[in-house]
């Protein structure tokens, strides 16, 4: 793959996405050098905003430095996975406003607690313990039940959909971690996935009768 | 008081300058204006360039700082591990030696300490394969950190593999010490290697197993 390495001036006058671009480039050829120049630059140019925009919504300064540097990773990654085409603006702002609704979200619910699971090792998944989570346990345990039914491809689907990742990542990687099972596609996600949320209602609807 | 349009016009000056701290010009209308100034900032901040490249101002900063892990992350199979560990770790103040220790403890392995700790070094240094991790790994990283296991598992597979998709690094610790299961043919030979380790031996054995297992061997 060639490689044209070029100088801070050059890279500071690249807009976000040919930024990210070279620096995808620089990582896949070995040039870590220019990759981090890059990056150098993409993080001065964004960083300072993202953490003003944080410090609109959040108050502890280490809250804030912390957020932002996850906000900042999480960009990369968008991009680097291809699971973002559009205008970085605008995936910035995305990510940013979910990271900070996501920390409120985790601050209201304050402390937690090993879920019961009935194991040998007892470390089970955590939720939190000051609220009523009665019906949180029971729909917990049923989606890992359904998820544990599932082959080890269709399972990883499931899992893969459920952290929010587009169909078209979700096949990718399965078809990358499993390269042994059947070829997916986004048609395949998307019908596990129908398929899986079908039976969860089913199961619920059930338990309420 | 100031009108909110006066103070968010004095914070777009400011923050062309570099003082872009919103939060004394948000102190500075009233409490019932507050959101309204916050949503002007908030949508002037979303439509500005960013920062001028500045390699005097970048040098020793903030920014300088994020870039050694985030290259960490970027040319790793850790997802982002190098980048959510070493904060949460921060955020809990808990020392790298400290979470190993009780991490070796927490899965039961304290004769494994320093392989557990080998292994934890490398999911911050993006060369542990994220997907080998398991799930008990994670709970138990959760519970010292302060984190859920599926958000730990979420930030592990992020970042697309960069050295996992170039093949250029490998964690070795797998090939260097776990023991290959014997052929049956060699079930003799296994038996008599069995009878001459003392029972201490054979528990670290069997530990260090486990731990390989825990960290590279899914779940």
């Amino acid at each position: 793959m060639d490689f044209d390495p070029k100088s801070d001036y050059e890279l500071s006058s690249l807009d976000d996405d040919e930024l990210i671009d070279y620096i995808s480039a620089a990582r896949d050829t070995g040039h870590q050098g220019q990759m981090r120049t890059g990056l150098g630059i993409f993080v001065f140019r964004r960083h300072s905003q993202i953490v003003n925009r944080i410090r609109l919504k959040v108050d502890s300064d280490e809250d804030i430095e912390d957020l932002a540097m996850r906000v900042m990773a999480d960009v990369l990654s968008a991009k680097f996975d291809g699971h973002h085409a559009g205008e970085m603006v605008n995936l910035i702002t995305t990510i940013t406003k979910r990271r900070i609704a996501d920390f409120h979200e985790s601050r209201s619910k304050r402390r937690e607690v090993p879920l019961p699971t009935g194991g040998d090792d007892g470390d089970g998944p955590e939720i939190r313990s000051d609220e009523d989570f009665t019906g949180e346990i029971a729909l917990t345990e049923i989606v890992t039940d359904a998820i544990d039914a599932l082959s080890e491809s269709h399972s990883m689907v499931v899992r893969l959909s459920l952290t929010g990742l587009p169909a078209t990542a979700v096949a990718e990687k399965v078809n990358r971690v499993l390269p042994e099972s059947p070829s997916m596609t986004d048609a395949n996600v998307h019908q596990i996935t129908k398929r899986f949320r079908d039976r969860i209602s089913r199961v619920l609807e059930e338990s309420e009768k | 008081m100031t009108s909110v349009e006066e103070v968010f016009a004095e914070y777009v000056f400011a923050e062309r300058e570099g003082n872009g701290d919103p939060r004394p010009f948000l102190n500075r209308v009233q409490a019932s204006e507050r959101d309204r100034l916050a949503s002007l900032i908030d949508s002037y901040l979303s439509t500005t360039p960013g920062r001028e490249w500045d390699p005097i101002a970048f040098a020793g900063s903030k920014e300088e700082r994020l870039i050694e892990p985030l290259s960490r992350a970027l040319n790793g199979v850790s997802g982002t591990w190098p980048v959510v560990l070493p904060s949460l770790r921060e955020r809990a103040k808990v020392k790298r030696s400290e979470l190993v220790d009780r991490l070796a403890q927490r899965l039961g392995v304290p004769t494994q300490r320093d392989v557990v700790d080998e292994y934890y070094h490398g999911m911050e240094y993006g060369t542990v394969e994220s997907s080998g991790v398991s799930d008990k790994v994670l709970d138990a990283l959760g519970e010292i950190l302060g984190a859920g296991r599926d958000a730990l598992r979420h930030s592990g597979n992020l970042m697309g593999g960069g050295g996992a998709a170039r093949g250029d690094l490998v964690f070795a610790r797998e090939a260097q010490n776990i023991e290959v299961p014997l052929e049956l043919d060699d079930r003799h030979q296994e038996m008599s290697v069995r009878e001459s380790k003392k029972p201490a031996e054979e528990s670290a054995d069997s530990e260090l197993e486990t731990v390989v297992r825990l960290f590279a061997g899914g779940n």
